[in-house]
């Protein structure tokens, strides 16, 4: 998958796509996470407020302040 | 003023003005998505004229040269009053529709939130006040706005937040000189990358991830989508407006106000320092001088604020949730206001102690290089260390060579009086403009109406763009004289003054009235 990205990474058929792979941090996770998140607020506009909603919004938030968190601890076990 | 200075400014202010009509043209979603029919004729006038005249300009000195310095804090100062005037429109438009119905349309009755903002002075009030990321509002009852005009104001506060300039230079993509002049020109410096070009992109890319995860985040904590959506824009940019009559206050959640103190926070952090963390460098947040006096101030200031409102109210976790939250909004210069509505006790009841202590934070603000205004902290360390730094010089002997050491920059004897003369001189004249905008306010409203605290606090809250207000500002109880002095501290706190006093001395010498 990584390796798909990266070498996806300058010719991706989307302007939105092309614009936020280049544009963010070097990380294709993070790019990731990005893309997601204006359709998982489209999603919730259409089905409301539902247990499965709550649940993709939850884990999806706490995915995010995890990998962030994972990515800092193992950049300073690396430096420190 | 010659063709020098007319034609780099004219063909930018084309530019700026091409891209606000793309934004008012999207925004026609919103009325077709909320079936507000009547809303969209006013959005499409606003389009039509902004591209005509942007079209107009940028083509006619297509020719012109690279901004150098001048030109680009010439065009941060008019392109922004530029871009505020055509935002009123909107709120124009909609509002005279819905005031004078035309036969053929269905419109809603018109509640005294819209008939204010039919007045051209308050719709200019509005936009100056979200573009600037201000929050101050002549609307008197939010909620009963049209979802059209609701978005109109967090959308302007949103693209105010990063800037009217970062947004313009990110669609042209221009690189060269011209585009780092016009990126200083907006009261940013540091950037991001070598190229100017991919600084304001990744300041994009990382505005739009954190506005999601902050809407996102608030629809978790329970707010209704469309309120998450408007909250989550117009708080990370620390603007301030917000879609219920009351702001944050009226939800009266504590859950709500938790969320929005880390989202008010981050908008109150460079964007630099953000894109350290998210590269996983976290120690950016502790390296950087700003972060950790922005720190410091809060938890200093919270615990000032704190002891100052405690007597007021019943318990000190009662106090503890109002003065944090306050304080946090405050500095941030975002403007949500809890102490009101349904809290116990509003801001105007607060005791004189603590709106004196707020007014600190909103002179100060947060990082430069964030969404937030003031004179920002970057300028407060520069000034306590320039003064600690010229006060120990009577301790050593003439001959000693000094240097002022600024975070992790040694600065010689040329470099440190420059910057620290800088900051002295950006302190001075807000305090100046602070000053005359107090005595304006002391002649035009109504003798004992509101004491001095009340006042200084309001014009304190206009200049630093934050927002929160003690009750002067609204539609009726502010004069006209006030709304124009409002308007001029809400744009001369966003651009910090100095491109705002040029374009105008450029202006007279035009005009020969400077000689």
């Amino acid at each position: 998958m990584e390796e798909y990205l990266r070498m996806s990474r300058d010719r991706p058929r989307s302007h939105i796509l092309r614009w936020v792979i280049n544009s963010g941090p070097d990380d294709q996770i993070l790019n990731i996470f990005h893309i997601l998140g204006l359709p998982l607020i489209t999603v919730v506009a259409a089905v409301g407020r539902t247990m499965l909603t709550t649940s993709i919004v939850t884990g999806y938030l706490v995915v995010v302040a995890a990998y962030i968190t994972c990515k800092s601890y193992r950049s300073c076990a690396a430096h420190c | 003023m010659t063709r020098d200075y007319v034609a780099p400014v004219g063909r930018d202010l084309g530019w700026m003005l091409r891209v606000l009509s793309g934004v008012v043209f999207v925004s026609i979603l919103i009325p077709l998505v909320w079936q507000e029919y009547y809303a969209i004729p006013g959005l499409a006038i606003t389009s039509i004229v902004t591209f005509a005249l942007g079209w107009g300009l940028s083509t006619r000195f297509a020719d012109a040269d690279t901004p150098n310095k001048l030109h680009g804090l010439m065009i941060a100062a008019t392109g922004w009053f530029t871009i505020t005037i055509f935002g009123s429109l909107p709120f124009l438009t909609i509002s005279w529709i819905v005031t004078n119905p035309p036969a053929i349309m269905v419109t809603p009755p018109p509640s005294s939130s819209i008939e204010a903002l039919a007045n051209p002075l308050n719709a200019l009030f509005e936009s100056m006040s979200g573009f600037t990321g201000t929050g101050l509002t002549m609307v008197t009852n939010e909620g009963a706005l049209p979802h059209t005009l609701q978005w109109w104001r967090s959308l302007t506060e949103w693209i105010g937040g990063v800037g009217v300039i970062v947004l313009t230079t990110a669609v042209l993509a221009r690189p060269g000189s011209g585009s780092l002049t016009l990126y200083k020109s907006e009261a940013r410096s540091q950037k991001i990358h070598p190229s100017i070009v991919s600084t304001v992109r990744t300041i994009w890319w990382i505005y739009v991830f954190f506005t999601s995860l902050s809407i996102l985040l608030l629809w978790l904590a329970g707010l209704p989508l469309w309120h998450a959506i408007n909250h989550g824009m117009t708080a990370i940019s620390t603007g301030g407006f917000a879609v219920i009559n009351g702001s944050i206050g009226a939800y009266n959640d504590p859950l709500i106000e938790v969320v929005l103190l880390p989202i008010m926070i981050a908008g109150g952090i460079a964007f630099p320092v953000h894109y350290l963390v998210l590269q996983g460098d976290l120690d950016g947040l502790y390296d950087d001088l700003q972060t950790r006096w922005f720190a410091a101030v809060l938890f200093i200031g919270t615990i000032f604020l704190y002891l100052g409102v405690l007597p007021a109210y019943d318990g000190a976790a009662e106090a503890l949730r109002y003065s944090g939250f306050q304080f946090v909004s405050a500095v941030t210069a975002t403007g949500f206001q809890t102490a009101t509505g349904p809290a116990p006790r509003s801001l105007s009841a607060w005791p004189t102690v603590a709106l004196l202590i707020m007014v600190f934070p909103m002179i100060i603000g947060a990082a430069a290089g964030s969404t937030a205004g003031g004179i920002k902290i970057i300028r407060l360390a520069m000034l306590i260390k320039g003064i600690r730094f010229r006060i120990l010089s009577a301790f050593y002997p003439g001959s000693a060579v000094r240097r002022l050491q600024f975070d992790d920059r040694i600065l010689d004897k040329e470099e440190a009086p420059r910057e620290v003369g800088e900051a002295v001189i950006i302190s001075f004249l807000w305090l100046v403009f602070l000053t005359m905008s107090v005595f304006t306010l002391i002649l035009i409203l109504p003798s004992d109406a509101y004491p001095l605290e009340m006042i200084l606090f309001e014009v304190a809250s206009a200049q630093g763009n934050v927002g929160l207000s003690t009750g002067i500002t609204g539609p009726e109880s502010l004069p006209a004289t006030g709304k124009i002095a409002f308007i001029m501290n809400m744009w001369i706190g966003r651009l910090e003054i100095v491109p705002i006093l040029l374009t105008f001395r450029a202006l007279f010498s035009w005009r020969s009235i400077y000689e």
